[in-house]
């Protein structure tokens, strides 16, 4: 009896050790901090690893792509840990229904809710941290279609210090047809040269008969021949994270099989067939914000001439285009230390 | 809800029936007492660890005797368990989670002792988010969630190994087991984790009760 009451008492311990752990607020300070924080909104609770120089009173927001990827488990990378957070404190936030978001039964998947989120998101960094932080988006592919959702919606932009957009997918359905211009293009080009003609020939046929018609089938189809025209290109830099740094990385607030299950949440959801429809071309007029568009030359994904097009509607003042020559759609990973040379440049321009 | 329960019996359900499928009924029945069991576990995998602790109690035990012509006798034997768990793990960064569930293990007997089992296991979950949660409301204030975290069911199945001790002391068995564990809801889908489990079993000599032995005789002809 007596060995009973031990063992419940010591069940009790842990359990109320492990809520009061929960509740502590630990928000960090100085050059080098490691804060994990959660969001919650609309049945979504969405973490926020902070990692680097809060003290820099500058913070960049990753908007991560997917829909369905994660920033915690793929953007903080050696080159980001050893190039920016010395500088800059670095919010990596991973979406609802995402990396290692969690959710309950019945948080919405579209475009407005992650638009709110990342508002919420950006309210939570500044009450953490002070109102006085720069906040800079950065945002990838998918990100790049929340970002300016965000920025051009009410008075959002005030809250944003600067926007860098790589390899933005700002208009869906246009970027469908610029993916398959390219792709139609490029490896017209390539056969001619006879290099690698058969594998050109494919994407080129697949790409002939599929033009885009606001479905996600085809939008898919195209998306998955241009990951497969960038590995035919051999002048792209090779990645350094591949699928063996997710599996054995023992990055912080990350579970590959979370975030699997996470991206299987998105992938059967109805967000992939809503957003198939969203476009800024429209509104990017609205968005006065210093911006710079970074993208890869051999990105058939999201094509440049997506970033082509941002730099001519946008009012901003001071804008910048830059192209990575051996890079593809995961331009930060295939030139890192171009990349992040870039957006250190960027940022002390304009913080 | 109704696809919550769907999801969990297709998980559980079908390879539980299909492990405990058996033959014709039994020969002889034995009325036996047997002790209540104790499980303490171990769940580790690369990113979590925790505990487990649980009551059990056996619900059938079915022995095969075969004759053969050598003379020899081989005993197969069938037994199945119930638990009920209270399971504890934290998986750093990602959550803290406490659990109540049920399982029932159906276990194999080879020689020495050596057994396989299959576990389906159905529950509940609450996980404890491991860092500070914050809401904002319409008018953008900025407050903190106290105890944020999900309830979801939890189901799933495990396999694994293990060896019985027949000797007087009270550790009964040691195995381990690969569990595949899935959360529903987390957005409307399930999510899943797996990990392993190193499981020891105790016996209660003092709580016992009562189960029916099942014994079929068989001779390798294929006569009774």
């Amino acid at each position: 009896m007596e060995k009973n009451k031990i063992l419940l008492l010591l069940l009790l311990c842990i359990l109320a050790a492990s809520i009061i752990a929960c509740q502590k607020e630990d928000v960090g300070s100085g050059t080098a901090i490691q804060d994990l924080f959660y969001v919650e909104n609309q049945g979504a609770k969405m973490p926020v690893l902070m990692e680097g120089n809060i003290d820099s009173g500058v913070i960049l927001l990753w908007v991560h792509g997917g829909p369905g990827g994660t920033a915690i488990g793929f953007q903080n990378d050696e080159f980001i840990s050893a190039q920016v957070e010395p500088k800059y404190a670095v919010a990596y936030w991973d979406q609802r229904a995402a990396g290692g978001s969690q959710g309950s039964g019945s948080p919405k998947l579209d475009l407005s809710q992650y638009v709110e989120d990342l508002k919420k998101v950006v309210l939570v960094l500044k009450s953490r941290y002070g109102a006085n932080q720069k906040i800079f988006l950065l945002s990838h592919s998918w990100g790049g279609l929340i970002a300016p959702a965000f920025l051009t919606e009410g008075n959002n932009q005030d809250m944003i210090a600067g926007w860098i957009n790589v390899a933005g997918a700002h208009n869906y359905i246009k970027n469908d047809s610029l993916t398959r211009d390219y792709l139609l293009s490029y490896g017209r080009e390539q056969i001619l040269k006879e290099n690698r003609k058969a594998d050109w020939q494919k994407i080129v046929d697949y790409a002939q008969v599929h033009v885009p018609d606001y479905t996600y089938e085809t939008s898919i189809g195209l998306n998955a021949c241009a990951g497969d025209a960038e590995n035919l290109i051999s002048d792209i830099h090779a990645s350094g994270e591949g699928l063996s740094s997710l599996l054995f990385q023992k990055k912080k607030a990350f579970s590959l099989t979370w975030m699997l299950s996470n991206a299987g949440a998105t992938y059967f959801s109805a967000l992939n067939d809503k957003i198939m429809f969203a476009e800024y071309s429209s509104k990017l007029y609205l968005i006065k914000l210093p911006l710079i568009c970074i993208t890869g030359e051999y990105d058939f994904t999201c094509p440049k001439g997506l970033a082509d097009e941002v730099m001519l509607r946008v009012a901003s003042t001071q804008k910048r285009l830059v192209i990575l020559p051996h890079s593809g759609h995961i331009c930060m990973s295939n030139e890192p230390e171009a990349f992040y040379a870039e957006v250190n440049k960027f940022v002390e321009e304009n913080r | 809800m109704k696809e919550a329960v769907i999801v969990l019996l297709l998980i559980t359900g079908l390879p539980a029936f299909l492990y405990g499928c058996n033959g014709p009924g039994p020969d002889t029945i034995v009325a036996q007492r047997s002790p209540l069991l104790l499980k303490g576990s171990l769940l580790f995998s690369n990113r979590l660890i925790g505990g487990q602790v649980g009551l059990g109690r056996m619900l059938s035990w079915k022995e095969k005797h075969i004759s053969k012509h050598s003379g020899k006798q081989k005993i197969t034997s069938k037994q199945t368990v119930l638990y009920g768990n209270m399971v504890y793990y934290d998986h750093p960064g990602l959550h803290r989670n406490w659990m109540l569930t049920a399982q029932y293990d159906m276990y194999r007997f080879n020689k020495k002792g050596f057994y396989t089992e299959f576990t389906p296991l159905l529950g509940v979950s609450r996980t404890f988010l491991p860092g500070t949660t914050y809401k904002v409301d319409d008018a953008g204030n900025v407050s903190i969630l106290k105890l944020a975290g999900n309830w979801t069911l939890t189901g799933g199945f495990g396999l694994g190994a293990g060896k019985y001790f027949t000797n007087s002391g009270p550790l009964k068995t040691i195995s381990l087991k690969l569990i595949t564990q899935v959360f529903y809801p987390n957005f409307r889908f399930i999510a899943f984790k797996p990990h392993l489990e190193l499981n020891t079993a105790w016996q209660l000599s003092k709580m016992q009760t009562h189960v029916n032995k099942r014994i079929k005789l068989k001779y390798s002809n294929g006569k009774k």
